[in-house]
């Protein structure tokens, strides 16, 4: 959930709880208030009500329940002071709603003619659970739309404030070390995210440098390599060479060799991924690949013959790419490669070239291949190859942008590259 | 013939040396930019290995001085360094091939034999040896005179083996020189022996075979 939204989560509840808060103060203010004007309008009514009597010479009783609403009541036990107004809460009947409704009353005491009368003065107050009710309607309504007008100023007026964050995130997704390596820039005053681009662009450059650093650390150490290499061979051939050994020592030297011989292989390949890496390889033309894969295919055919291996070109689109030459020659040299090399006896090799994609399948291994690994450099099966070969064909796709997969199908292990930029 | 290794590795310039001394070269060294200059200003040679990488100057202006005071010899340049650059400019320079380190001696043997056959022994297109008669322009050979038909690799390998006669071929070294950077796999090695097999079988009337050495290559021998 955006940030915007994630705030609302923490400041409802203390709305709302001020919001409850409010509405109760309100709720008890306003009926104390409503109290206050009965209370001073029955005040008001004692005192018509006292004048009239005296004005008049009628007997002072009255009964409720008349169109009068108030009682007046012989005292027989009068007590206290005259004149104590009490104020009460009570209820009276009230013939519209057939209930008892909650009412104001002024009881009082007066003398006239020497009685003792008891006055009580009625008046229907505000409905308090209506008034209760009412309230909290309202309140509902208010703090929806409180959370709704926060709502919508923050995902229509706020996101513009935001802008400038996405826009820096935007180009963080852009950027990609070791190809599209523009540092991020964001106009704006937010200091918040003026911080944030600042620390942004030192790590991206920190991570820049030290990536430069890491190939050029693996060239130079592969490059030093050479010579050394050259010196065993050169060695050990001319050792072979003075001949006179018993059969296990010529076992032992031949190892040796073999051994040397996997390690110059495998800093040859090295090398080779460190110079895709550092972007080498920009010769650059329109080459048929077409030719590529008949030249290739030639190439390989003593080997496919030797073990009764059926190379099928199934498919073969015209297709050219632009691409240096070498390297395309390294893709399909190593896919055909490996398709010969893991492949059985009397096996079998499928090559479609169609539709931008060039799929190599190779029967094989009955297990299919871990997608995630057979990609990472080292990773060979039984091979005593360098093992990174597919590593130096992804390497040459990601510079091109091409997209290479692996599928298991019909127990056939197919390589596919789509040959157009991602 | 006479050839310069010009190579600032002592134990590399000595074994490479040793290889061509086995040729019955006569071979002499230089292990800097300096010496190395006074060598083939005072000198002459056939061939000169020039290492590019010195540690008082570039090889390539040891090329560049060979072109100003216009000396004839065959220059093979054999560099750690693998750009095409590099190479580009190498061969622009005036060399006349290229060869990577690490590299199998008898790959360097052949080289530098193919270079010396086509500008030194102008018109000679064919090695002769015994009853044999491989003819390297026409791609044909001939046994007792007969006309023996070898395939492409066949005649690649037989060549190759010509060049380095009475030398140790290793499997690795006839592989990537005939087959080239597509073979290079360790369990290819049946594969060369069954086409070692089935060459052997066509030059059975030769006055030469091909021995097997330890299992990790082979020999042209006179017999």
């Amino acid at each position: 959930m955006k940030l915007l939204n994630q705030s609302l989560k923490f400041i409802t509840l203390p709305i709302l709880v001020i919001i409850n808060l409010w509405a109760v103060i309100l709720y008890l203010n306003l009926l104390d208030e409503i109290k206050d004007s009965i209370d001073d309008g029955l005040y008001n009514y004692k005192i018509l009500i006292k004048q009239k009597i005296r004005s008049s010479n009628s007997n002072p009783i009255r009964h409720p329940y008349n169109e009068t609403n108030y009682e007046i009541k012989e005292n027989y036990y009068p007590r206290g002071k005259l004149d104590d107004d009490i104020y009460a809460d009570t209820s009276i009947y009230m013939i519209d709603e057939h209930q008892m409704e909650p009412a104001r009353v002024l009881s009082t005491t007066f003398n006239y003619r020497g009685h003792s009368y008891n006055l009580r003065i009625f008046s229907p107050t505000a409905e308090e659970d209506d008034l209760a009710e009412d309230l909290f309607w309202s309140v509902l309504w208010l703090y929806l739309c409180v959370v709704a007008i926060i709502f919508i100023v923050n995902n229509v007026v706020i996101r513009k404030l935001w802008k400038p964050f996405y826009h820096l995130l935007e180009q963080i997704d852009d950027f990609k070390l070791g190809k599209h390596e523009y540092i991020p820039k964001i106009t704006t005053n937010t200091k918040e995210f003026i911080d944030l681009q600042t620390s942004i662009t030192t790590l991206l450059l920190q991570s820049k440098t030290s990536y430069t650093r890491q190939k050029e650390f693996i060239g130079n150490i592969a490059h030093e390599l050479q010579t050394p290499l050259a010196i065993i061979i050169a060695r050990l051939e001319l050792l072979m060479e003075q001949g006179d050994f018993k059969p296990d020592q010529a076992d032992k030297l031949t190892d040796v060799l073999h051994i040397i011989e996997r390690l110059v292989r495998l800093n040859k390949a090295l090398l080779l991924l460190t110079k895709i890496d550092n972007k080498h390889f920009i010769d650059n033309q329109h080459i048929s690949l077409n030719d590529v894969l008949t030249h290739t295919i030639n190439d390989l055919c003593d080997f496919a013959n030797f073990r009764h291996i059926d190379v099928q070109l199934k498919e073969n689109e015209p297709h050219n790419v632009y691409i240096s030459p070498e390297l395309a020659n390294i893709i399909v040299t190593n896919l055909l490669k490996n398709a010969l090399f893991h492949n059985i006896d009397h096996g079998k090799i499928t090559i479609h070239l169609s539709q931008g994609k060039l799929r190599i399948c190779n029967t094989g291994s009955d297990l299919s291949l871990d997608k995630e690994l057979i990609f990472l450099r080292f990773i060979g099966s039984k091979s005593k190859g360098s093992g990174l070969g597919l590593a130096i064909v992804k390497a040459i796709c990601r510079l091109y942008s091409f997209h290479i997969d692996y599928h298991f199908i019909n127990k056939m292990h197919c390589f596919e590259i789509q040959l157009f930029p991602d | 013939m006479k050839i310069l290794i010009i190579e600032d590795e002592l134990r590399l310039q000595e074994s490479i040396k040793d290889s061509l001394e086995k040729e019955k070269y006569t071979v002499e060294t230089a292990s800097d930019f300096i010496s190395a200059q006074d060598k083939i200003h005072l000198y002459q040679y056939d061939c000169i290995l020039l290492d590019i990488m010195l540690p008082d100057g570039s090889g390539l202006d040891l090329l560049d001085f060979i072109n100003t005071e216009g000396i004839a010899v065959n220059v093979i340049i054999i560099s750690a360094k693998d750009a095409l650059d590099d190479k580009l400019k190498g061969l622009d320079l005036g060399a006349d091939d290229y060869l990577t380190k690490p590299f199998h001696l008898s790959e360097l043997n052949a080289r530098i034999k193919a270079i010396y056959r086509r500008k030194n022994l102008k018109g000679k297109n064919q090695i002769e040896l015994n009853n044999m008669v491989f003819n390297f322009q026409d791609r044909e050979l001939y046994i007792d005179n007969t006309p023996i038909t070898l395939n492409r690799k066949e005649f690649d390998i037989l060549h190759y083996f010509l060049l380095n006669k009475n030398r140790l071929v290793t499997k690795m070294a006839l592989a990537e020189h005939v087959w080239g950077d597509h073979i290079d796999q360790a369990d290819n090695f049946d594969f060369i022996y069954y086409q070692i097999k089935n060459l052997r079988k066509k030059i059975h009337h030769a006055h030469c075979e091909i021995e097997s050495v330890y299992g990790i290559g082979y020999k042209l021998i006179e017999t």
